[in-house]
């Protein structure tokens, strides 16, 4: 028994030594923490990622440890990492529970959609990862950004009815409802989100479309992608019939920009307003 | 029929792991596949604590296993957190579900006296599985008096709502498919087909109702995984299927003697409705416990005992406890094939099982078409 202790204390020592001075070996669990760690200036300290980091383009060359919700331990741990970032989306949660119990370090952040909790992570990361100055000038700039896209749209006359349609490859379209990131983001973006009946996601009926009469159909770019165009858009179910359809206005924005409040929230922010208010109203 | 013809078709294909020896005659000496069977459930047991982010050393996992020693390996994780919490819970649940999905088929078949049907496949699986995601939704939306503890997914009302729903499904197909003199019933395969229909409208429409965290564990149940592992669960399920092997004596005489018909069972002095009803409740508990654990695996409950028929013969008194072996066996081998296929991802088990049971499915029709000429 005293030999085991001794060997045990003798394998910890170089351990002990380096503790100081070693690299972060970090495996992200989602596209938006991946891209606050690249943004941090650390993307290189970053061994592995989920399959919805997509962003930047370097985030998506390295080692994919699966979906976000359908992770394998053995399969996170053989990347060596010494810290595990994610979102509470991660899971399952007894994969996240054998993770902590080899002793790797998991920091999971809420993923709450808002200006607010976005700049949270921002920074806990940072400070995490060692990188406080740089959240700290992420932050500054997306508090910019929003603040003054808030004034803006607090002198708005009218808002346009947004219609916010999720769409993946060949399964059914649908459209946000209240208490998502995609109508947080149309509030902030100074439009009116065109359905308030329910919350979270629900498949798309004609009808309903076209009762919600939306002047403007906002669509992440994938989702446009995989529709074929703003021809694929307008071939939806209703949505010929409504303003949006009529006068044709599609926003495509990049899924992460508008949907991951992430770094980017601030320039999506700015893209949003830009399209749903090309003319700015005059100040008077 | 179907079952007459089993009894006297001749060994074809044989299990993995078989020996090369061509036995002549209809049956393989139970012991020997037994034997078998067991080999392989230390073969790939020992692989699946071998495989995985590290490669051990078989020397290294007995280490840990039998002299409790441990080392820290490369990736800084001990041995033992590798082997005790990360490869053994799944290799021994993925076993323990295996084993009953397995036994559970050889349950359903003989009360059923159907050799082509599967708890998945008649929907007694789904049934559960539906039962499970309807407690999932609505505990936490209706049952707000309940202490938290006794909610969602962690709570054991869960297990028992998924018993309860394959249960249902298992008394309302026995009702409706129940036929003078038994056999083949094309009503039971269309009860069955109805019944899965209707049970994915259901989940279709749970979906609808349910928040994202909850559709997550919905969609989880679709498609089956051993990620989920822990020891707990292990304990949850081991004790089910010890109380249920307890059973199998009665079961085996009482599932042999069905076969011979419901007259005849009858005559040689067999309360048939007590067997009947006993074979449907062990059965449900071990499908519903099993799925309400790691989601919806089918197929298992075919192709196990289809295989150690045409190996033993159809006499239940072996093929109960060698289906245990070999639902175990198998599915060791598809968790192991599931986890390290993709890696360091991995793929839903659910998916490995259906694609290897689908085709083996038609292969199996097929040829039963072959000997009878048709279905009747």
């Amino acid at each position: 028994m005293k030999k085991i202790i001794i060997l045990a204390l003798f394998l910890c020592l170089p351990a002990a030594i380096f503790a100081e001075a070693k690299e972060l070996r970090i495996v992200t669990l989602n596209g938006t923490v991946s891209e606050i760690v690249f943004a941090l200036g650390k993307g290189k300290l970053v061994v592995g990622n989920d399959t919805s980091s997509l962003y930047p383009p370097e985030a998506v060359a390295l080692p994919k440890v699966g979906y976000q919700r359908m992770l394998s331990a053995e399969g996170i741990l053989s990347l060596k990492p010494n810290l595990i970032l994610g979102l509470e989306y991660a899971g399952p949660p007894e994969v996240i529970e054998q993770l902590k119990s080899a002793g790797l370090k998991v920091i999971i952040y809420p993923g709450l959609p808002g200006v607010e909790p976005a700049l949270n992570n921002i920074l806990a990361i940072g400070k995490e990862i060692g990188a406080e100055k740089e959240a700290q000038k992420i932050v500054q700039d997306i508090r910019k950004k929003h603040s003054k896209i808030a004034e803006k749209v607090s002198k708005l006359k009218s808002k346009p009815k947004v219609l916010f349609v999720y769409h993946r490859g060949t399964s059914l379209a649908q459209v946000s409802g209240t208490e998502t990131p995609a109508d947080e983001m149309i509030r902030l973006g100074g439009g009116i989100n065109a359905v308030d009946g329910f919350k979270g996601f629900k498949p798309i009926t004609p009808e309903a479309v076209i009762a919600a009469q939306p002047d403007i159909i906002l669509i992440p770019s994938r989702g446009l992608e995989s529709l074929g165009g703003k021809e694929g858009v307008f071939a939806l179910p209703g949505v010929k019939d409504t303003p949006a359809g009529k006068k044709s206005r599609v926003v495509a924005i990049d899924d992460l920009v508008l949907l991951g409040f992430g770094p980017r929230l601030g320039q999506g922010i700015e893209e949003l307003f830009g399209s749903f208010h090309p003319k700015t109203p005059d100040k008077k | 029929m179907i079952v007459s013809s089993l009894e006297t078709s001749s060994p074809e294909t044989k299990p993995k792991g078989e020996d090369k020896k061509k036995k002549t005659g209809r049956k393989v000496p139970a012991i020997l596949v037994y034997a078998v069977l067991v080999a392989g459930i230390f073969g790939i047991g020992i692989l699946s604590l071998k495989f995985g982010s590290i490669q051990l050393s078989t020397g290294e996992i007995l280490k840990v296993l039998l002299l409790g020693q441990d080392s820290l390996s490369e990736l800084e994780v001990p041995h033992s957190i590798l082997v005790w919490n990360l490869r053994l819970p799944r290799l021994v649940l993925s076993m323990l579900v295996g084993a009953s999905l397995a036994s559970a088929g050889v349950c359903i078949q003989g009360l059923f006296r159907n050799p082509l049907v599967e708890p998945g496949f008649i929907g007694v699986s789904p049934g559960a599985a539906l039962a499970a995601s309807t407690w999932i939704v609505f505990s936490e939306k209706i049952l707000t008096f309940f202490p938290a503890e006794l909610r969602g997914k962690e709570s054991f009302l869960l297990q028992l709502c998924a018993f309860g729903g394959a249960l249902s499904v298992s008394f309302f197909l026995h009702i409706v498919s129940k036929r003078e003199g038994g056999g083949f019933s094309l009503v039971l395969v269309l009860a069955g087909i109805a019944v899965n229909a209707t049970v994915v409208s259901l989940l279709g429409f749970l979906s609808y109702l349910a928040d994202d965290t909850q559709l997550r564990n919905l969609t989880f149940w679709s498609l089956g995984s051993m990620a989920v592992a822990s020891w707990h669960k292990i304990y949850l399920l081991g004790a089910v299927l010890l109380v249920v092997t307890f059973f199998f004596p009665v079961l085996a005489r009482g599932l042999d003697a069905l076969a011979l018909g419901e007259a005849e069972a009858f005559h040689t002095g067999f309360k048939v409705r007590r067997i009947r009803n006993l074979t449907i409740v062990l059965a449900s508990l071990l499908v519903g416990v099993s799925i309400s654990i790691c989601g919806n695996i089918a197929f298992v409950g075919l192709i196990v005992p289809h295989i150690l028929r045409m190996v033993l013969g159809p006499g239940h008194r072996t093929l109960l406890p060698a289906s245990l072996f070999g639902g175990a066996l198998l599915l060791a081998i598809a968790d192991l094939t599931a986890r390290t296929i993709a890696f360091p991802s991995e793929l839903p088990i659910g998916i490995i099982a259906a694609g290897i049971g689908g085709p083996f499915f038609l292969f199996l029709i097929l040829q039963a078409k072959r000997r009878e000429g048709e279905f009747r």
